[in-house]
């Protein structure tokens, strides 16, 4: 079997402040705008949500950004296998919602759900322009190392079941 | 990996369920599941196959609110025990903050389990990550069943790297230890959290 490669991911928490998520809100605010999209995710590659802009029942967002970033995780050692390594946009068509899925720099992905007020062409044209302005957000995010002022929890029972 | 928001107080973390197939670790997160008020969760996603072997992963996501004045989310996740899905067990691991090893303590799976463990040491290697690095504990699993070896069997198998982990005797279905269990994976996460 072939060595095969590594991919060094830091350890490190990612850190959301005030003046990042303005910026965040704020470009994918104008994308929503612009493309006439319902909903936007940004998510990061383990498939957490970095933020989240228009409408998502409560936690309907969790789901849908977890099980995106696996999706896109698959199709992406699909492509690989079949030796296509530029692999960039998923895209989903349902009877009244469908989802694009595309990619913002390395580390992280835009989950786009939208109906038939708009159109694939004009979301994908958007969604391109919108990574564009996000990466330099993301990797502001992603090159910062977490800070120590964090809550104490010692051993308190964070979970007590029933 | 690891977020924390201060727009939204909101510290995120990514649990993996990880050990060799039938192990139970679905059953953990089932009654997880189960026995979390509403407030504190959202649904369980299960990508399994019919025959309800995980497939892909199983996810679900919880909250504590007022952590310090931060709203802690766990999203807890397993992995297919399955030998022939490791392609989809090391995508799962992507991130990883904390770790349940979930052994089946049937001596029958003595060996599954230990090669299930250096498995998961293999997979995490392949994004640059160490097991000396990232907070686990140890749950030893199905100690209702008959013929099951002892804890410190199973710590001779799958406890003896340098640093010691927390190990937990648990019956998954019905609810035993399993939530001291991942008490004590959070509560290791999070104080990592604080010392990066
Ligand atoms: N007796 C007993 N049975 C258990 C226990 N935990 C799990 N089981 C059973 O073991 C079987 C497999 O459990 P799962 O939770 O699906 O196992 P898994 O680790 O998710 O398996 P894969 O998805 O294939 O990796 C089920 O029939 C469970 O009910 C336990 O503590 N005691
Ligand atoms: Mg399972």
């Amino acid at each position: 079997m072939a060595p095969e490669e590594v991919t060094y991911l830091h350890l490190q928490p990612v850190v959301i402040y005030e003046e990042d998520a303005r910026d965040l809100a704020q470009r994918l605010d104008a994308f929503l705008k612009a493309s006439r999209s319902s909903l936007v995710i940004l998510i990061d590659r383990s498939g957490q949500i970095i933020a989240e802009r228009g409408y998502a029942r409560k936690r309907e967002a969790d789901e849908l950004a977890a099980l995106a970033a696996a999706a896109f995780a698959a199709t992406e050692q699909v492509a690989k296998l079949i030796g296509e390594n530029s692999f960039s946009v998923l895209f989903h068509q349902g009877e009244e919602r469908n989802i694009h899925l595309s990619v913002v720099g390395e580390s992280a992905l835009m989950l786009t759900a939208f109906d038939d007020r708009t159109t694939l062409g004009l979301v994908r044209l958007y969604a391109g322009e919108a990574a564009e302005s996000l990466m330099p957000v993301v990797q502001r995010i992603q090159s910062r190392s977490g800070p120590a002022d964090l809550p104490d929890v010692g051993d308190r029972k964070l979970f007590a079941g029933s | 990996m690891a977020s924390i928001n201060y727009a939204q107080r909101e510290i995120t973390c990514k649990i993996v369920y990880y050990g060799c197939a039938l192990s139970g670790k679905t059953t953990n997160l089932e009654y997880i599941h189960d026995h979390v008020p509403a407030t504190e969760k959202g649904g369980l996603v299960s990508l399994s196959t019919q025959g309800d072997r995980t497939l892909f992963f199983d996810f679900l996501p919880l909250e504590v609110q007022d952590v310090g004045g931060f709203t802690a989310k766990f999203q807890l996740y397993t992995v297919p025990g399955q030998v022939v899905y490791n392609a989809t067990r090391r995508l799962v691991l992507r991130g990883v903050d904390g770790l349940v090893f979930v052994a089946d303590s049937q001596w029958s799976q003595a060996k599954e389990n230990v090669e299930s463990f250096q498995n998961m040491i293999d997979n995490l290697s392949q994004y640059g990550y160490s097991l000396d690095s990232i907070p686990y504990v140890l749950q030893y699993n199905k100690r209702d069943l008959p013929s099951v070896a002892p804890p410190h069997y199973l710590d001779f198998t799958l406890n003896r790297r340098n640093r010691r982990v927390p190990v937990f005797e648990t019956v998954a279905p019905n609810g035993v230890a399993v939530f001291d269990c991942l008490n004590a994976v959070c509560r290791l996460v999070l104080a990592k959290l604080r010392a990066a």
